[in-house]
């Protein structure tokens, strides 16, 4: 269970699956946990294929693979256990708890709460501080979210920085 | 420690509160509350009033502010009437210059196809006729409701009109019962419009006073720019609970066995950048369940909290840190000394000194509280706390007239999950 740190202050399992390093980015103080999958060679592009911001908590057994478009994704993000991510753009200040599919090319707007095992079907856009849960055609839904979860998630992404 | 995963609420209501009989649907998480700077309470959304002040389509990005009676959006983001996923739109050619238009939903098996059109006419329009043409029992029903509403004869009501229609329709269906499967053939779904995403202002109710407003920002209506935002989690006390000491996790959603006593730690954390009072007051007996009897115990009833820092670390209580990280284990080590490697104390001897058991830190207090239970059963114990805020007025609330101090008083509700009684 041990983790290499780097001076930017990212730390990263030993136990993570990292392949194509030289098409994915880390900002800063980024989380990357045990048997976390980045695929950042699923295609060829001149730009990253993988971007993560500062402040980014990838958890357990959770799997970024880009399909057709790079991924990007920003700051103070937090991606629970077994969440996989096809997705172009996740903006900044966004949890997605555990057991997501976040599809290709879907976009995740500032401030949003993914709930535990939602699908995010392709293309679909999340406007800003929304709530999404569910699996459509079953119980798919996109509520508000409160706007004082801007700050909340930040620091929600800075703690488990500090606690792990 | 999370802000957002938290099991403490708080009573929103104007009718008084019950520690015996407590509506938890009147009961809001911190992090879903206004505050009223004029009121100096906390505010649930159902006490504020609002006006939509924009509104857009998320997936084109069109803005609909000016268009008042607009809900949908009407360019051509559609999306599936089953799964709600967003749907592809090809075109085929056809003889004569005819063009019909293919909708496939990318997330289930839905598709629909236009007939065959002629003469240019936007989706929307396309899509409107043909259900205007071909309407499902459903459509038929609301055509027939508009039409008695909107009619020219006096003589009945227009609502009397419209519950004969219904009530006819009701008779037809009963006297002709068609099995399920066979109805939901005859109901044909529509590509729908994407609904439109809207940027709300909130008021109090009691005194009209904004609570939240959106700066005037029209480049790029994706971006959230506030101009005034008073947010219950800037001003109020975090309150949470955990296990007395830290490493064993507490969670709500475990069914949790106690003998009948147990100590827990309550925390206090102050969010504000000047220093408060906070007074704590929990009923000393209450019925938290038919035949199920509480005390509780609690050493201290008013601390100061002093105003938060801007180094996080500081601003957590010892009982949440944790040393999965060296930055964690580090402050631990400051905090514990070599307390950390020395067995837990026993619970007779937490019992006999609580007081010494009471952590403080920067802006935040760590208080045990000792729970008696008489009884024998399973249940779901919600602990009552009133809390009872005094301070200075933070920067941003000096701006506003009426108040030289900030106090508060409000119910929190810490729900502690299922309790089984052994």
């Amino acid at each position: 269970m041990s983790y290499i740190e780097t001076s930017s202050g990212n730390r990263i399992s030993q136990d993570a699956k990292i392949s194509g390093t030289s098409q994915i980015s880390i900002e800063s103080n980024c989380t990357i946990s045990h048997n976390v999958i980045l695929q950042g060679d699923t295609f060829t592009s001149e730009s990253p294929t993988i971007q993560l911001g500062k402040y980014c908590y990838l958890d357990t057994n959770c799997r970024i693979t880009p399909e057709t478009t790079p991924v990007t994704i920003g700051s103070y993000v937090i991606i629970g256990v077994n969440t996989t991510v096809h997705s172009s753009t996740i903006s900044n200040r966004v949890i997605i708890e555990g057991d997501c599919t976040i599809a290709t090319s879907s976009v995740i707007y500032d401030c949003c709460i993914i709930r535990k095992g939602t699908v995010i079907p392709n293309r679909l856009v999340i406007p800003p501080y929304s709530e999404v849960s569910g699996v459509p055609g079953k119980d798919f839904a996109i509520r508000k979210l409160h706007p004082s979860f801007k700050k909340l998630i930040e620091i929600e992404a800075k703690q488990l920085q500090i606690l792990g | 420690m999370s802000l957002i995963y938290n099991d403490s609420r708080i009573y929103c209501s104007d009718t008084p509160f019950d520690p015996n009989n407590i509506n938890t649907n009147l009961t809001f998480p911190l992090s879903h509350l206004f505050f009223c700077p004029i009121c100096q309470e906390p505010r649930a959304t159902h006490q504020t009033s609002y006006d939509i002040e924009s509104k857009f389509c998320a997936n084109c990005l069109t803005d609909y502010s000016n268009n008042k009676n607009l809900t949908h959006c009407i360019k051509n983001c559609f999306e599936c009437p089953d799964c709600h996923a967003n749907l592809s739109i090809t075109m085929t050619d056809h003889d004569n210059k005819g063009k019909s238009f293919n909708f496939n939903c990318v997330y289930c098996e839905y598709s629909y196809v236009t007939s065959v059109i002629y003469k240019p006419k936007s989706l929307h329009a396309i899509v409107d006729d043909e259900k205007r043409a071909n309407p499902d029992s459903f459509h038929q029903l609301c055509d027939a409701i508009r039409k008695g509403v909107l009619g020219p004869e006096e003589e009945k009501s227009p609502v009397s009109k419209n519950i004969e229609l219904m009530l006819q329709q009701t008779r037809r269906q009963e006297q002709t019962p068609t099995p399920p499967t066979e109805l939901d053939l005859t109901i044909k779904s529509y590509p729908q419009a994407r609904k439109l995403t809207t940027k709300t202002s909130h008021r109090c109710c009691k005194c009209h006073n904004l609570v939240l407003a959106y700066a005037n920002d029209k480049t790029q209506p994706t971006i959230n720019k506030f101009a005034v935002k008073f947010s219950a989690v800037d001003y109020l006390p975090t309150i949470s609970i955990s296990n007395l000491f830290n490493g064993e996790k507490f969670s709500s959603q475990v069914l949790k066995k106690w003998n009948g006593t147990t100590i827990l730690m309550i925390h206090l954390i102050n969010p504000m950048s000047v220093k408060c009072t906070v007074n704590i007051s929990i009923p000393s007996s209450y019925n938290v369940a038919p035949e199920v009897n509480c005390k509780i115990t609690i050493p201290l009833n008013q601390v100061t909290l002093g105003p938060t820092s801007t180094n996080l670390i500081k601003t957590i209580p010892s009982c949440f840190l944790t040393s999965n990280t060296p930055t964690g284990k580090r402050e631990l080590i400051l905090r514990k000394g070599d307390v950390m490697h020395k067995p837990p104390a026993s619970f007779e001897e937490v019992e006999e000194n609580l007081n010494n058991f009471v952590e403080r830190g920067i802006n935040w207090y760590s208080i045990p509280v000792i729970i008696n239970l008489d009884g024998s059963n399973t249940f779901n114990f919600r602990l009552p706390v009133y809390i009872t805020l005094k301070s200075e007025l933070p920067d941003v609330l000096k701006k506003i007239p009426g108040h030289d101090a900030l106090s508060v008083g409000y119910w929190n509700v810490i729900d502690l999950g299922s309790v089984s009684l052994v």
